[in-house]
């Protein structure tokens, strides 16, 4: 019979901390001994291998009665918790937000819509799952070294302000989303079909876009940096007001530069004669120059706006404070 | 969905949680093996699970609230545990605050229900 607690006692013994492992395993041993000769001496007989079996079932699962002596208890505590969840339901967003317009984008250029998803969902898979267990790491590690506490530091007056519009999170995650798709594009990372299909027409970056490479590549990080420092601060309304207003005006400033060359798209055609292929790239660069002209006026918009939004929250901050008056808020 | 009965039970180990230290340091008064301490908590009314009694034991002999040693009892080696000096002046402040607590509380469930101010 007492091959069973010998068998328990080494299950449990295997989980316990190497240091207190022998101390623990004593202790343990002369605490079922004496609880199995009590129940031995209340029934007045031996007990049977069944009873036994019993006895040890209720004072637990080994590795359950082993865990109670780590340090450890648990992964993610009720403190961390709440940033686990909120980082990485904002990640899988963002993740999937950035798969979206890849796919959008490939569809857009010709690519067949199921081939797309096919290819695709092997690697969001696997970038999710890898999403979940980096937050899962962060904030363990958070837990394990006792540094919650900087998780929760915050102060009232980085609240974002509770009147006035400002970008929700979920504007904010899918132009970071967008961002990351540019960006993987512009560094060649990923390749978009650029031939129209059916009529074998190439469609290529003009040269001014290569001198204009390194800005903006830089403007496109800038951008993603604004947009986390937005969601990760979204209390200071001013700095990021007029980061915003700046990224508007240098995007517009660039787009500017490469409208001045006039010459924004290459166009190909193997099949076609040069006079053809001449009227289609007049054609194409007519169409690009206006896309790029009303583009630099939805940035100089939007800065006009983020400037309009900052100075009636300049007013707000020296107007007097209303109180509710006692009919309600 | 966790019915009435489940809840009733999480309810209930939420509250025993803390009183569980103050019943075991207050048991220790006198020296106990582990056996035995929870045989005297069961008699006084306070069950306590096996597997949960002895790394509470050693977390607070590790706080300094407990001393123990082995000794040899009824041809076994037992491990022996009893209230260090710093367990006795913490207990006297847990209980303290655990009479307070208690004043407190039976005073709230007593009173008379009141309709609010408008």
């Amino acid at each position: 019979m007492t091959d069973l607690l010998e068998r328990y006692l080494a299950a449990v013994a295997r989980d316990l901390p190497e240091a207190e492992r022998a101390d623990i395993s004593a202790e343990l041993r002369d605490d079922l001994l004496s609880g199995l000769e009590a129940r031995e001496a209340r029934l007045g007989r031996p007990l049977t291998r069944d009873e036994m079996e019993a006895a040890l079932v209720e004072f637990g699962h080994p590795l359950v009665v082993a865990g109670r002596y780590r340090k450890t208890q648990h992964l993610i505590g009720p403190e961390v918790f709440p940033f686990w969840w909120a980082g990485l339901r904002a990640s899988l967003l963002m993740v999937a937000a950035v798969y979206l317009v890849l796919a959008i984008i490939a569809v857009v250029a010709g690519e067949d819509a199921t081939k797309v998803s096919n290819r695709a969902a092997p690697s969001l898979t696997f970038t999710l799952i890898f999403v979940v267990g980096a937050v899962t790491l962060f904030c363990a590690a958070m837990e394990r070294f006792g540094k919650a506490r900087l998780l929760a530091r915050w102060k009232p007056r980085n609240l974002p302000p509770a009147k006035g519009h400002t970008r929700s999170r979920f504007e904010i995650m899918v132009e970071m989303a967008m961002g990351v798709a540019v960006l993987l594009w512009w560094t060649g990372a990923i390749h978009v079909p650029n031939t129209l299909p059916g009529v074998g027409l190439g469609i290529g970056l003009a040269p001014v876009w290569t001198v204009w490479f390194w800005p903006i590549l830089a403007y496109v990080v800038a951008e993603f940096g604004l947009n986390l420092m937005t969601l990760l601060r979204p209390g200071r309304v001013r700095l990021n007001s007029t980061l915003m207003i700046a990224r508007n005006l240098v995007g517009a400033s660039i787009l500017a530069a490469v409208l001045r060359d006039g010459h924004i798209v290459v166009v190909s055609a193997a099949q076609l004669p040069p006079s053809a292929l001449g009227e289609i790239q007049a054609n194409f660069d007519r169409g690009f120059r206006n896309g790029l002209i009303s583009w630099i006026v939805i940035l100089l918009w939007l800065a006009g706006l983020e400037l309009w939004r900052l100075r009636r929250l300049t007013r707000a901050e020296v107007a007097p404070p209303t109180r509710p008056g006692p009919g309600g808020a | 969905m966790p019915n009435d009965t489940d809840m009733f039970e999480t309810l209930r180990q939420e509250l025993r949680r803390g009183s569980l230290i103050l019943a075991v340091l207050g048991q220790l008064k006198a020296e106990h093996y582990g056996y035995t301490l929870r045989k005297a908590l069961a008699d006084a009314g306070v069950e306590i699970e096996e597997g949960a009694l002895y790394p509470m034991l050693r977390r607070l002999e590790s706080q300094g609230l407990l001393t123990s040693e082995w000794r040899e009892e009824d041809r076994r080696n037992k491990r022996f545990y009893t209230l260090s000096a710093e367990g006795r002046t913490v207990l006297d402040r847990l209980v303290t605050e655990w009479t307070g607590l208690n004043a407190s509380v039976g005073a709230i469930l007593r009173a008379a229900p009141r309709k609010t101010e408008p």
